[in-house]
Parts: structure tokens; C-alpha cells; sequence
């Protein structure tokens, strides 16, 4: 079948999704077409709903820090539904001087940046966090960040977009993008071809097989994560929580139970690329190390999610220019979910050929 | 167009029924109506409405709300059974303390 649109979007996660959002609102003809049977199935709704500026890469940072003073503050009303977000602070944990040093730089680079971070000592952090174990060292504090429901941010921008009348098209594996003109103008799938003006790319790791029919090779990989949910237990503290060795990170969820990601830290010394198993054992052991009294608290169940990372680390936010029309947003390498909405909100700008309100040449896809 | 783009139709406002109170999740506490609203709203797979409202994500780990509520999604969507997709069933492991995790003795029969 050959179906009219004014804009493709291909991939349905908190990008996709979102960007629906802000561009159905705008009045244009959107369609998101999504290889999977149910919408945002991908890192959206996979992992741990940190809303983070500190520990950012310098570039990364603006991003971060727009979406949490312009979007977040604003989005539970935007997109009626309840994002949970919680905006109680940020403390990365150190247990060793190596720790330390690690939690030094990060507070270094985020105050030149005019982020409002600051080191403390073990006690300073425990006047904060009483639960964490004397063994906490010291800690860096951003107290404006926090966490949120990805569950809900991700559906709800899926369910607002939709209610404006952008169209998720699901089971549609897209095979190529077709120029006309000059400029991109059809996107194939086995069945069908959209004849279209925009397009964007936003579907994680699979967004690189796309462009290489352009001759453009982006540098990704991708790598799988746990993350397990405890049982329901009565309000602990609100903070997110990191940790400098990168050995568990979590928080409490509004429902009660804690959601902790990991899997790196005591028996590999880095991420692995596979499943550790339904218990997650290291990630418990990072998560006691810090927080002794989750010995006696229950995980009740886990889940993986495969995250896209790119070669130095950074997204790729980005018009291609070999293919006018043509925008790509991909290779979040896991901290994608806390500027998500900021994103969404840019790339919406960026497709249909507006200026963005930040400078996003760091993003550039021809960096490498 | 397959199944699932079939349910891009716009399936109206939902209109409230006098059901709507029954409790369909017992561990999430989540009503009949809720989820009809949802699924009118655009949640159409097990998956979606579960990520979404929590069905199944309790202690029972969906056993018994998983076939509810693939009745619900059918009734609106108009689908005989076998065209609203399975919801994964999730491995019936037992909620476990992390101290047991970390000492790898799980064998059954603890006392909780």
C-alpha cells in the first residue's frame, strides 16, 4: 500500500513517542511505525527512571539541565497522567579513595558548567540518607535531581500523541529510507511504502542499519542490563542513588518498592554484556554494601533491557545532510531516559527544519 | 493493514459501565474500568496495559488477573482470544531477601 504523511517517525520509545507528541500538537500529519507489538518496548520502559544532570559529559549537560528546569517540572500536566517524577536529589556514593577522587571530578566539572553540586563528607551524606552504611565515605550531592516512572513517560507520551491524532502503526519492520527530489520522500516497510516529507530516525541500535545504505557508519554497540524491583516497603528516602564504582544505582518508586540497575562493580569490575540471572546477585551486593538494611528486603522480580552505546559515549542528535529531511536521534548508551523529554522536545524542532533552543553540534552524527 | 494496526481505528470516548468497580488486579488494587479507560485511550496489548497500570505485577505476578484482562482488551477491541497477544508468563519465582541472594541458598522452604 502506498499512505500519504507528512512525517515518519520510526521507533516508538520516549523519543519517538515524544516527538509525536510535540509535533501532533503542532497540527502535522505524524505516523510512528514500530517493529515490536507493544509501543516503547526498548530502554524506555526498561530501566531505572534516573532524571540526572550530574555526571554528564560537559556536552550532555545543557541538555540535562533544560529538561529538568523546562519540561519535567511541567509534564504529569502536559500528558495528564501521573510521571511520578520526583525531584528530591541525586547522591553518588564512594566507598574508597579511588571512589572519591572519582566523585571529585564529577563535582568539578558540574560547577563549571554552573551545575549546583557539591561534595560531602560520609556524615554529611548520611545526614541526608540515614540507611547508608558507615562505610560510605563521601558522596557528590546534586540536590535537583531526581527520578521518575519511565513506565508512564513513555505511554503517557505514546497515549497523549495518539489522542492528538498521530498514528502508531505496530509490527512494521522499516527496511529503507527512499530519496526523491533531492530529499527523503518514501520509508519501506515489507508491506507498505510512506510517502513522506520528514522523517526521524529514533530506534535505538536498529537506527544504524538505517543509514548505512547512506554510507554512514555510526559507531554502536549494544550491551544488556539488569534491573530488579523489591517488594512494597513503608517510605525509605527519596533521593536517587549512584554510586562512583558503578555497582548498583536505584530508588524508591512511588508504589514502595525499590527498582535497582546494575550488574558491574564486584565480580566483573565493568558491565558485562549479558544477563547475570533472575537474581541479580551482584547488584544485591552492591546495593548492601551501601544500604545494609536491604539485606532483609525482597526482590521480586527482575528484567533486562539492552541499551545503545556509542563509540565515545554521547547521543547522536542530528539532520543527516546527505538526506535533507532525513533526522536522527539514537545511541543513548543508558542515561537516555532523564533528557528523553528534552529531546523529544529539540528533535521536534530539529525535523521540521526550526532552530532548536540549544546548539546541539556536539551531537553532530559526522563527529566520529 | 495486519491485526495491529487495525487497532489505530479511534475507538471513541470510553463510555463507563456499571462493572467498572470490579477489581481485576487484587495485588495492584486495578478496577475493570480502569483498564477499559486505558485500553480505549490506546493500550492495546497485555504488555502495555501491564507496564501501564501495574496489572500483574504483584506478588501473584499476574496468575490471576493475566486471562481477565485479556478479556477486557478483547471485549473492546472486538477480537476473538486468540488475536490479543499472550502476555509473557513470567518465571514463578518466589520473592526473595537480597542476604539470601547474596549467599546463593536458595533452596526452597525458608521461612517467609
Amino acid at each position: 500500500l502506498i499512505i500519504k504523511t507528512d512525517i515518519v517517525i520510526i521507533g516508538s520509545g520516549i523519543v519517538g513517542s515524544g516527538a509525536a507528541y510535540h509535533l501532533a500538537r503542532k497540527g502535522y500529519d505524524v505516523t510512528v511505525i514500530e517493529k515490536n507489538t507493544s509501543i516503547g518496548d526498548g530502554g524506555s520502559t526498561r530501566n531505572g527512571g534516573g532524571v540526572r544532570q550530574s555526571g554528564r559529559k560537559n556536552e550532555e549537560l545543557p541538555i540535562a539541565q533544560y529538561a529538568v528546569e523546562a519540561i519535567w517540572p511541567d509534564l504529569s500536566r502536559r500528558l495528564g497522567v501521573d510521571t511520578e517524577y520526583c525531584k528530591k536529589g541525586n547522591l553518588r556514593l564512594g566507598k574508597t579513595e579511588k571512589d572519591l577522587e572519582i566523585l571529585s571530578d564529577i563535582v568539578k566539572r558540574g560547577k563549571n558548567q554552573g551545575l549546583g553540586i557539591s561534595m560531602l563528607t560520609g556524615n554529611q551524606a548520611r545526614e541526608i540518607n540515614p540507611h547508608l552504611s558507615k562505610d560510605v565515605l563521601g558522596a557528590s550531592w546534586c540536590p535537583t535531581d531526581g527520578h521518575a516512572n519511565p513506565l508512564k513517560v513513555t505511554l503517557g507520551y505514546y497515549m497523549k500523541a495518539k489522542s492528538l491524532g498521530a498514528k502508531f502503526i505496530r509490527d512494521e519492520e522499516v527496511i529503507s529510507i527512499g530519496m526523491a527530489g533531492g530529499s527523503v520522500k518514501h520509508v519501506h516497510t515489507k508491506g507498505n511504502d510512506y510517502v513522506c516529507n520528514k522523517v526521524l530516525i529514533s530506534a535505538g541500535y536498529d537506527s544504524m542499519k538505517l543509514l548505512e545504505d547512506y554510507d554512514i557508519h555510526l559507531p554502536m554497540t549494544k550491551i544488556v542490563l539488569d534491573v530488579l524491583v523489591t517488594e512494597k516497603v513503608a517510605p525509605m528516602f527519596p533521593q536517587m542513588l549512584g554510586t562512583a564504582a558503578a555497582d548498583f544505582y536505584g530508588h524508591q518508586a512511588k508504589n514502595g518498592s525499590f527498582i535497582f540497575g546494575g550488574t558491574a562493580g564486584i565480580s566483573s569490575g565493568s558491565f558485562k554484556t549479558m544477563t547475570a540471572g533472575i537474581d541479580m546477585t551482584d547488584t544485591c551486593k552492591g546495593v548492601v554494601g551501601y544500604l545494609p538494611e536491604f539485606e532483609d528486603i525482597k526482590v521480586v522480580r527482575t528484567w533486562t533491557g539492552e541499551i545503545d552505546v556509542m563509540g565515545d559515549h554521547m547521543p547522536v542528535i542530528s539532520p543527516i545532510d546527505r538526506v535533507p529531511g532525513l533526522t536522527v536521534a539514537c545511541g543513548f548508551t543508558g542515561h537516555g531516559f532523564g533528557i528523553g523529554p528534552a529531546v523529544a522536545d529539540l528533535v521536534s524542532s530539529m525535523v521540521v527544519g526550526m532552530p532548536t533552543s540549544l546548539d546541539l553540534k556536539a551531537f553532530r552524527y559526522d563527529r566520529f | 493493514m495486519n491485526l495491529m494496526n487495525e487497532r489505530n481505528k479511534d475507538l471513541g470516548l470510553y463510555v463507563p459501565c456499571e462493572d467498572d468497580q470490579e477489581v481485576i488486579c487484587l495485588c495492584e488494587g486495578v478496577t475493570k474500568g480502569e483498564i477499559r479507560e486505558k485500553v480505549n485511550q490506546g493500550l492495546m496489548t497485555m504488555k502495555e496495559v501491564r507496564k501501564f497500570l501495574r496489572t500483574g505485577m504483584g506478588p501473584c505476578q499476574g496468575k490471576r488477573c493475566r486471562p481477565k484482562v485479556k478479556v477486557i482488551i478483547e471485549e473492546i477491541l472486538g477480537k476473538p482470544a486468540a488475536d490479543v497477544e499472550d502476555e509473557l508468563i513470567r518465571p514463578s519465582i518466589k520473592a526473595e531477601k537480597m542476604s539470601n541472594i547474596i549467599q546463593a541458598k536458595v533452596v526452597g522452604n525458608l521461612d517467609h
